[in-house]
């Protein structure tokens, strides 16, 4: 939570002063969205663990992995960009 | 040194199970059990190398003040209570060393066969289940993470190729920048629910188990309805 408010309230200044593109911080904010899920995410995989559901785990990290790579491809065959998916 | 249930210290140099069978209920006595034979620690070590076929290295230091030249166990009382007697010799307690832990019993074979070492190993691997739970579940996450990483590489390669370098870049900064915060304040909740929670449910204690789960899972929960509006 901490990180995600730190990353919200510094992004307009982090794009500017450090990535030196103020058209970043929409950026910052979208993946501070990403790892504020991400929190949730920590403490489901803690609670795979305490079960023993060590391959369901294993499974949702492939199919995690297998959907963002299908995207990215999708993207790279349909020559989208950063904002546009085709 | 081995202690007994009554509370006697046994000073074992023929370190045998055998030593102690003759143990009775006498209530609490000081009992000494050991071997009815006097030896020198170059005739221990000589027995030792015989049974390991190995040689020893040795380096000789000044003797320890608190080391006593002689040692030997008084078993009279033993004798009289127990009506124990010695009968394993040095020599036999040092050619039973092996069988002392279970699964060492190559003792003194240091270098025996490659097939036979992975034949006890894979024996080994086959009669102990928590290793089998172990080496399955990190296979699971080993070839999950394994994979993953060969798709991110991929990906990775693909963004670049897609964005260029100077977008590319920009979004490394912005990727390094949001992980750099976030490293920064992590908390590692999920370290705190698999010690604690762990620990109840190895009791049998879910109640208190969930009561660990639920804090982070509703505080998450609540930071997940937060409004998005903060997005540009």
């Amino acid at each position: 939570m901490f990180a995600y408010l730190l990353l919200v309230l510094s992004s307009q200044l982090a794009s500017v002063y450090i990535i030196k593109d103020p058209l970043t911080r929409s950026w910052i904010n979208f993946y501070a969205l990403a790892l504020l899920v991400n929190l949730m995410t920590e403490t489901s995989t803690a609670v795979l663990q305490v079960g023993g559901h060590y391959r369901s785990q294993a499974l949702l990290n492939l199919c995690q992995s297998v959907l963002t790579g299908g995207w990215i491809l999708i993207v790279f065959l349909t020559h989208g960009g950063f904002t546009r998916c085709w | 040194m081995g202690m007994a249930r009554s509370g006697a210290v046994l000073p074992i140099w023929t370190t045998s199970p055998r030593h102690i069978l003759g143990l009775k209920p006498v209530g609490y006595e000081v009992i000494n059990l050991g071997g009815h034979e006097v030896i020198d620690i170059n005739q221990l070590i000589g027995m030792i190398e015989k049974r390991v076929e190995n040689a020893a290295r040795i380096e000789y230091l000044p003797r320890h003040p608190a080391d006593a030249s002689v040692n030997f166990a008084n078993v009279d009382k033993a004798r009289r209570l127990l009506g124990w007697e010695p009968r394993v010799s040095m020599e036999e307690g040092v050619s039973s060393l092996g069988e002392l832990v279970p699964g060492r019993t190559q003792l003194g074979q240091p270098g025996g066969h490659p097939v036979s070492v992975l034949r006890k190993a894979w024996q080994t691997w086959r009669q102990d289940r928590l290793l089998q739970l172990v080496t399955r579940n990190s296979g699971y996450l080993f070839s999950s993470n394994g994979i993953s990483s060969v798709i991110t590489a991929v990906q990775g390669f693909l963004a670049a190729l897609l964005l260029g370098p100077a977008d590319f870049a920009v979004l490394g900064m912005v990727i390094t920048y949001a992980s750099s915060i976030n490293r920064l304040l992590s908390f590692r909740m999920g370290e705190l629910v698999i010690k604690y929670s762990g620990q109840y449910l190895a009791l049998g204690r879910k109640d208190q188990a969930a009561a660990v789960i639920k804090p982070p899972g509703s505080a998450r929960r609540l930071l997940l309805c937060l409004p998005t509006c903060c997005w540009c």
